[in-house]
């Protein structure tokens, strides 16, 4: 079937979701899979995700560019935890419980702080995506992407006020990163 | 770091998002990379058959949806652009084309006048004003002659029967006796009689003494007017002048 789909050569009879699915639908379903390791699994993931992604499809603008490949990504590999979660009847880990309650109650970070880390946004970006993988995501969601947060819920499942708290939660872990240093990821 | 105003608090703000921005932008990168290192992994993984086949019936019916979505939106511009060049054309002819402006407003005129045009019948009311207030006669007198009055009357099983007097003990008396008569007999032995016409009915005037008569039938009503102290032409104009009650 995929088949008949890329024999339509010429691209502009294409349209943006078709060209979504033929550019990203197997690095997609390798996400999935390598979370959930489960065929139909990944395969009812990727299926949700287009149903999802559809409804927001004004806010991707190029098909072929990291941005467009990161959000998609990011869908796909929050819907496979979510998945995965429910399967296992896991229920996720706060940053709270592992940093106790006061951990997230000042969650400013000072003036200084942007400055003097602004250009280890790489390093910070990979030490919140290890400490939870979901904070980094709504983070970027948020932020990079400038989605209001029950757009977030409604793209990876979750209520509005679960994606405040976690937008919060991740802040405040990345004050702490700020705060414990480079050293902090390895801990 | 304390804020002074609105205007730090604001910046502070802005700096902080786009420092997230930032963050956000790295982690975007990240995953990409992440992906590009395991691209070995990922181009050679076969991917269910049953995944394209839903996706190609999944795109299909979306392309559908928006192809009704276009459909009704383009339907709607259509429509509207209908309508708009109707009402311009509309404005064009009445601001433009005098005849019709006429006819427009001719109409709205005649329209409203339906609801506030004053119609001028018979003054009936004036006519009537030398009878009782409960008159359900017949008939009645639209003219009197001047000085009389209206001293009595009567009305009973379709006859009727009302008598006028002025200030000199004049009199004068008029009558009507219902029923299916065609035809009039009346005594004229002693009398002066004269056949007049009072509108399209034969009728004879007697004249005896001071006294004048005169008799006609009207609608097989026989009628009657009695005077004294009142000529020929003036009793005939009395005639003339009676009314049916509708």
């Amino acid at each position: 079937m995929l088949a008949i789909l890329l024999m339509i050569d010429d691209r502009e009879k294409r349209d943006k979701l078709e060209e979504l699915y033929i550019t990203y639908h197997k690095e997609l379903f390798f996400v999935a899979f390598q979370i959930l390791k489960d065929y139909y699994d990944a395969e009812d993931v990727i299926q949700t995700a287009f149903v999802k992604i559809i409804k927001h499809l004004d806010k991707i603008s190029k098909i072929k560019c990291k941005k467009t490949r990161a959000y998609l990504v990011i869908i796909v590999r929050n819907l496979s935890y979510d998945r995965y979660n429910e399967k296992k009847k896991i229920i996720t880990k706060d940053f709270s419980e592992e940093f106790g309650e006061d951990a997230y109650k000042d969650t400013d970070i000072s003036l200084e702080q942007y400055v003097l880390n602004l250009e280890k946004g790489k390093e910070l970006a990979a030490a919140l995506n290890k400490i939870n993988p979901s904070y980094a995501d709504i983070l970027t969601l948020r932020y990079f992407y400038e989605l209001s947060n029950p757009e977030i819920g409604e793209l990876i499942n979750l209520s509005s006020d679960l994606v405040s708290v976690r937008l919060h939660r991740a802040k405040a872990a990345l004050k702490k990163i700020l705060s414990k240093g480079w050293d902090y990821n390895e801990t | 770091m304390k804020h002074n105003s609105l205007m730090d608090q604001n910046h502070s703000l802005e700096l902080e998002k786009n420092f997230l921005k930032h963050i956000g932008y790295e982690h975007g990168n990240l995953l990409c990379d992440e992906l590009d290192q395991k691209e070995a992994e990922w181009r050679d993984l076969k991917t269910p058959e049953s995944l394209d086949r839903w996706f190609y019936q999944f795109h299909k019916k979306y392309k559908r949806r928006i192809q009704r979505r276009k459909f009704t939106s383009s339907f709607i511009k259509k429509a509207a652009i209908i309508l708009l060049a109707f009402l311009g054309i509309q404005a064009m002819l009445i601001t433009t084309v005098e005849a019709y402006r006429f006819r427009f407003f001719d109409t709205i005129i005649n329209f409203t006048s339906k609801f506030t045009q004053i119609d001028f019948v018979e003054n009936e009311p004036d006519d009537m004003v030398n009878l009782p207030k409960d008159w359900a006669g017949k008939y009645y007198l639209s003219y009197i002659p001047e000085g009389y009055q209206l001293v009595n009357s009567e009305f009973e099983h379709g006859n009727g029967y009302l008598k006028y007097e002025n200030g000199l003990g004049e009199v004068f008396r008029f009558f009507w006796i219902s029923g299916e008569s065609t035809t009039l007999r009346t005594d004229s032995d002693d009398k002066d009689m004269k056949k007049v016409m009072i509108h399209d009915e034969e009728a004879f005037l007697l004249k005896k003494d001071k006294m004048i008569n005169l008799h006609w039938i009207l609608n097989q009503d026989i009628l009657t007017l009695e005077a004294t102290g009142l000529r020929n032409n003036e009793i005939i104009k009395v005639a003339e002048k009676i009314k049916q009650l509708k």
